[in-house]
């Protein structure tokens, strides 16, 4: 074997390019509604869109569990031939209720979409909430609470999300077992008359749109009462970030979970592209300065990662990662001089383009085909942020340089402002 | 109808092309004939510990992610039972970086100490994440033990016992990789935005040096017909008691395999199969009851698992799933039931076309199983079955001396 057959082939730079715009229009009760319509396959997804996540409750449960029975019977099906019907026409219906937003995205043939259009504005809008139902329900996910507090990465997650947002802010409250016996099907009926309205809801649809689609989508949604929204988001203030160091003792825990994390800001600021490319460097991608010396050089665990997230309210960076017990300090030391020496050593060039082509590659991939793109649209969407902001970001990423990164570094990654939380066996 | 076009180099790589314009991207997938069934019994976790290595470099490219990277491009690998399949995805420009990268792999790797080191820790630390660090984590391997006597699917690809991995010795690591990554030991496919003559030229180019290598031959023991029901109790700390059954099934490509699929979605399809309305919705003996086929290329098993609810009797919990089970035995599924599972399947069929990556990796595994072509044949294949089919198959395979049954109890008592 010549080694000159395994020469490396030349590398071309990623390019963005023109991101496809969907179609904007709206129903004639004036609900959004946004189109990407091409693909292969006589597929078509759509989603439906509320705001109706955490920050509309001061209990956790009523949100979720209100998203939850939506698909447990409705006022002309009960709950078993709804969902009978829904699978008999290979329907896919996927819930979602996050911080902010509640709804459901469902994808199905192209031959079932009249069916599935039907089904969609029953269960949004003539909701059954039977008490037999709610049982079932909440029995599901109370055992699934159980499972969950013995899951390490849990139990890291919510201390420092309370910690670092208040335990009475939406984002940061988390449920107790004894909350699963207060819901009840008042609340929940409530809750879902209060922001599952159509003026609380956005459409976006993707995959190979059929012509019927609008005329189908007016049919059943447009002629629903479109008034003003009520009710408010609970918006508490924010507790001012302090360094602190917590421990969640599991004696029976195989690994330690660690979570390190603080208040940042959301991707409506003007540094957020810059920061993306701080947080990629440091341990947003496979080859990543954590990853590099936790997993690589050290063994330490089979992965570490770290993100910035958006909420409506407020953002947050968050490093995470489960190490055998007996290398967390060890390992909660590295993770810190990790940043301590982003803070203070110029990156090198040679890093940085890995970074910026990485990052590009990755924002290419991300808009490849109509549900990506759906997926990248709502994330901007629902922040008042379009395709420029897309733009912006691949401008930042070509053109950051190692001061810039510094200076962010020092900005928005001090070190004793960050909380550290441990879960596992002390 | 996905068109794809196969071409087999000197060196015995079969090479699938699915062309797509419409996507700016290409998706490269390599599968190599090699899984956890394929391991000694006294050395398992091998194959797994051999997709981490594979990441560890070469003497002519030390650090595999970094190029990939500079190219915009993203990889990953899985191991199962049956193969080891890694895949990259990047755009259309940079697709030779992706070539150089899988080549250079299949014609050597770099197996240093230290590699071997620090893989045998990342793996142990997965282990103990995935299957320790869980409730319920361990149920896979303590059924699995239980319900094979003598097949290699009686361990999971994970590995029987951590420990082989930790002690494996470097010569028996070398001669895995020598007498199981080979290009007549494997399938490629591109799929994407590139064509067949330029994939033809690429794979001459990267691929067409590699010499043939002596593929270990496979001879794997027969696993015997099961003849009585096994149960076996595990006591552990956790949340809710849990009942797992594991029936022995068909292999991927048996004309039955389908049927067995079908017959799971039947039982726990969507949020309306007969578990979830009987179990969890009507009786409420369950939070949650599941049931699938392992979908493996040797004979492979329908599992069922199910979390009972607190104060439920186990006996009544398992005499109610059997009881479904031996209905279907008896009783045929309805025509709607039968035309429901056919449309859902229909629908994730169309669902997963759209995705380059998971056409690859079909296209790659079908051939594996005899024929790419497979991946247009599915949909009609399940819409071929009828009801008989099912009821002959609950009885032949969900049958109790055909059964292990998994229960985990609560160890700690309440007080």
């Amino acid at each position: 074997m010549t080694r000159t057959i395994f020469a490396q082939p030349p590398i071309t730079a990623c390019r963005l390019g023109k991101i496809p715009e969907p179609v904007c229009s709206q129903l004639d009760n004036s609900i959004p509604l946004y189109i990407f319509n091409f693909g292969n396959e006589e597929v078509i997804q759509i989603d439906f869109t509320f705001d109706a996540g955490f920050t509309k409750s001061n209990f956790p449960l009523i949100p979720s569990i209100t998203n939850l029975m939506l698909v447990e019977g409705t006022n002309k099906r009960a709950a078993h031939q709804f969902n009978e019907t829904v699978d008999f026409y290979g329907i896919e219906l996927n819930l979602f209720c996050t911080g902010d937003k509640a709804g459901v995205s469902i994808s199905c043939l192209n031959k079932y979409l009249d069916k599935a259009i039907e089904l969609v504005h029953e269960m949004l809008f003539s909701p059954l909430f039977g008490e037999n139902e709610l049982d079932t329900v909440i029995g599901k996910q109370r055992n699934g609470y159980l499972v969950s507090r013995e899951v390490m990465a849990n139990l890291s997650k919510e201390k420092l999300f309370s910690t670092i947002f208040g335990e009475n802010h939406p984002y940061g409250k988390n449920i107790e077992l004894t909350d699963f016996k207060d819901v009840n099907t008042g609340q929940l009926k409530q809750f879902h008359t209060n922001n599952y309205i159509p003026n609380n809801l956005y459409i976006v649809v993707s995959g190979q749109v059929p012509t019927v689609l609008v005329p189908l989508l007016n049919s059943f949604f447009g002629k629903l009462p479109y008034s003003i929204s009520t009710e408010n988001s609970i918006v508490p203030t924010l507790p001012t970030p302090t360094s602190s160091r917590i421990h969640v003792e599991k004696g029976n825990a195989v690994q330690t979970s660690i979570k390190i994390g603080s208040l940042t800001i959301d991707k409506k600021e003007k540094d957020y592209p810059g920061l993306k490319v701080v947080n990629t460097i440091l341990g947003g991608y496979f080859g990543s300065r954590l990853m590099k010396n936790l997993r690589e050089e050290k063994g330490f665990t089979y992965g570490i990662g770290s993100g910035i997230y958006s909420f409506q309210l407020a953002g947050v960076k968050v490093i995470s990662t489960e190490v055998n017990q007996a290398n967390t300090t060890e390992a909660i030391d590295e993770i810190l001089k990790e940043i301590h020496l982003l803070s203070i050593k110029p990156v090198e060039q040679k890093e940085l383009e890995i970074v910026r082509n990485y990052m590009l590659g990755t924002i290419v991939r991300s808009l490849d085909g109509p549900f990506a793109l759906a997926a990248n649209f709502k994330s901007l969407y629902e922040f008042g942020l379009d395709n420029l902001f897309m733009y912006k970001m691949e401008e930042k990423i070509k053109s950051i340089g190692p001061d810039e990164i510094m200076s962010l570094v020092n900005t928005y990654y001090k070190i004793d402002g960050l909380t550290i939380v441990t879960a596992g066996k002390e | 109808m996905v068109k794809y076009e196969k071409f087999v180099a000197d060196n015995g790589l079969r090479v699938l092309v699915h062309e797509d314009k419409t996507t700016p991207l290409v998706a490269l997938n390599l599968l190599y004939d090699v899984g956890s069934k394929d391991e000694d019994p006294g050395v398992t976790g091998l194959a797994h510990l051999f997709e981490h290595l594979m990441f560890s470099g070469t003497e002519n490219i030390p650090d595999f992610d970094t190029p990939l990277q500079l190219a915009g491009g993203e990889n990953n690998a899985f191991t199962n039972t049956d193969i080891t399949n890694y895949y990259i995805t990047v755009p259309k420009d940079n697709i030779e970086t992706a070539f150089w990268l899988e080549a250079d792999r299949m014609n050597e790797i770099n197996l240093s100490d230290k590699n071997i080191k620090i893989q045998k820790n990342v793996v142990t630390e997965e282990y103990k994440q995935r299957y320790l660090n869980q409730p319920y984590g361990d149920a896979m391997l303590i059924l699995r033990k239980l319900s094979y006597a003598v097949h290699p699917y009686r361990w999971p690809t994970i590995g029987a016992d951590i420990a082989h991995v930790r002690d494996a010795g470097k010569k028996t690591i070398t001669d895995f990789y020598y007498s199981h990554y080979a290009p007549n030991n494997a399938i490629l496919c591109l799929s994407g935005n590139i064509t067949l003559d330029e994939s033809k030229r690429l794979v001459d180019k990267w691929f067409g040096k590699i010499p043939r290598r002596a593929v270990n031959k496979r001879e794997l023991p027969l696993e015997p017909p099961q003849t009585g029901a096994k149960r076996k109790t595990v006591n552990r700390n956790v949340p809710a008691t849990a009942l797992y059954k594991a029936w022995h099934g068909e292999r991927r490509d048996s004309k039955f395999f389908p049927v067995l699929d079908m017959l799971t979605d039947i039982l726990a399809g969507g949020d309306s199969g007969y578990l979830q309305n009987i179990l969890v919705r009507d009786k409420k003996l369950f939070s949650n009851a599941n049931i699938y086929v392992t979908a493996e290329l040797e004979p492979g098993q329908l599992i069922f698992s199910g979390k009972l609810l607190p104060g439920v009797d186990l006996n009544e919990a398992d005499d109610a799933v059997n009881e479904i089970i031996s209905q279907l035995s008896t009783t045929p599924p309805s025509d709607y039931d039968i035309e429901k599972v056919k449309n859902r399947y229909e629908a994730s069929n169309a669902l997963g076309l759209t995705n380059i990556l998971n056409k690859a990796m079909d296209l790659c595994l079908f051939e594996l199983m005899g024929d790419a072509n497979l991946i247009n044949k599915e949909v009609d294949r399940y819409r071929a079955i009828s009801k008989e089919d099912v009821v002959d198959a609950s009885r032949k395979y969900l049958n109790s001396d055909n059964c292990s049954t998994l229960v985990y109890l609560n160890s700690v008592k309440k007080r």
